[in-house]
């Protein structure tokens, strides 16, 4: 658990190419938001093969969905299928909940962000019409400096 | 070393709605546990006898540990969610530690 934020930090350092796809260097995820993810069930954790740590997935409840929080696979060990396991974990995971739909909030334009949420069936929802907690959450990241021309709000029905 | 312990359940679940706000609480008390899936759903066959549509099999550090997360307030809290909306058998056994046919 303690080392996750600074697999997230490792992951963020590849948007330094990307101007306004981050809101400057936003801080990782609270430790609490994480344990909070593992005692649910929804915290999902890719390791090396000495068992060490190298990217995970936190997801939880929202507006009844199950909503991907941060998605993180250190720099070092990306471009191998890590995101897309995790991803598939998470998915699996909701089906098995009976969870209508795996959600999360993205940049439309950065390659592993928008895109290739659309290769694993996510979509872009209209902003109109956003269930609350999505509302807010979108908002809130707008607050933080996201540019909103290129936030969106992704979702995978299940 | 302690023999570990095990949950084997069968669910056929007859009110989804139900049932997903059980699913979604249940990881809660399995975490405080120690408890971890080695069969969650997974494809099978029905090569005798009577199946249910969902399978599951976890697995505790010990026999106690199995039992106390069943009694616990947490999956006690997560369990009431179900409210009849499936039917279940569960067993909590106890691990076995013995020696294994083909050895010594």
């Amino acid at each position: 658990m303690p080392l996750l934020p600074g697999i997230e930090a490792s992951a963020a350092a590849l948007f330094a190419g990307w101007p306004g796809a981050l809101a400057g260097d936003g801080p990782t995820a609270p430790p609490e938001a994480l344990d909070l993810c593992r005692v649910a069930g929804t915290l999902w954790v890719a390791a090396d093969r000495e068992d060490a740590p190298v990217g995970f997935l936190a997801a939880g409840d929202l507006d009844g969905f199950l909503h991907v929080h941060e998605i993180s696979v250190a720099r070092e060990h990306q471009r191998r299928g890590l995101g897309r396991a995790l991803m598939a974990a998470a998915i699996d995971f909701g089906r098995w909940a009976f969870i209508p739909a795996v959600t999360l909030t993205t940049d439309r334009i950065v390659p592993w962000n928008k895109p290739f949420y659309a290769t694993l069936g996510f979509v872009e929802l209209t902003r109109d019409g956003l269930p609350p907690g999505h509302a807010a959450k979108l908002a809130h990241e707008l607050d933080l400096g996201f540019d909103p021309a290129r936030r969106c709000v992704m979702a995978k029905v299940l | 070393m302690m023999a570990k312990g095990f949950w084997i359940a069968r669910v056929d679940v007859r009110d989804a709605d139900a049932y997903k706000n059980y699913v979604a609480k249940n990881g809660r008390a399995f975490a405080k546990y120690g408890g971890r899936f080695l069969v969650r759903g997974g494809a099978f066959e029905t090569v005798k006898g009577e199946a249910r549509a969902r399978n599951v099999v976890i697995e505790f550090p010990s026999y106690q540990a199995a039992l106390d997360c069943f009694h616990s307030p947490e999956y006690q809290e997560a369990l009431a969610e179900q409210k009849g909306g499936a039917d279940v058998d569960l067993i909590v056994i106890e691990g076995y530690e013995g020696p294994q046919p083909g050895e010594g």
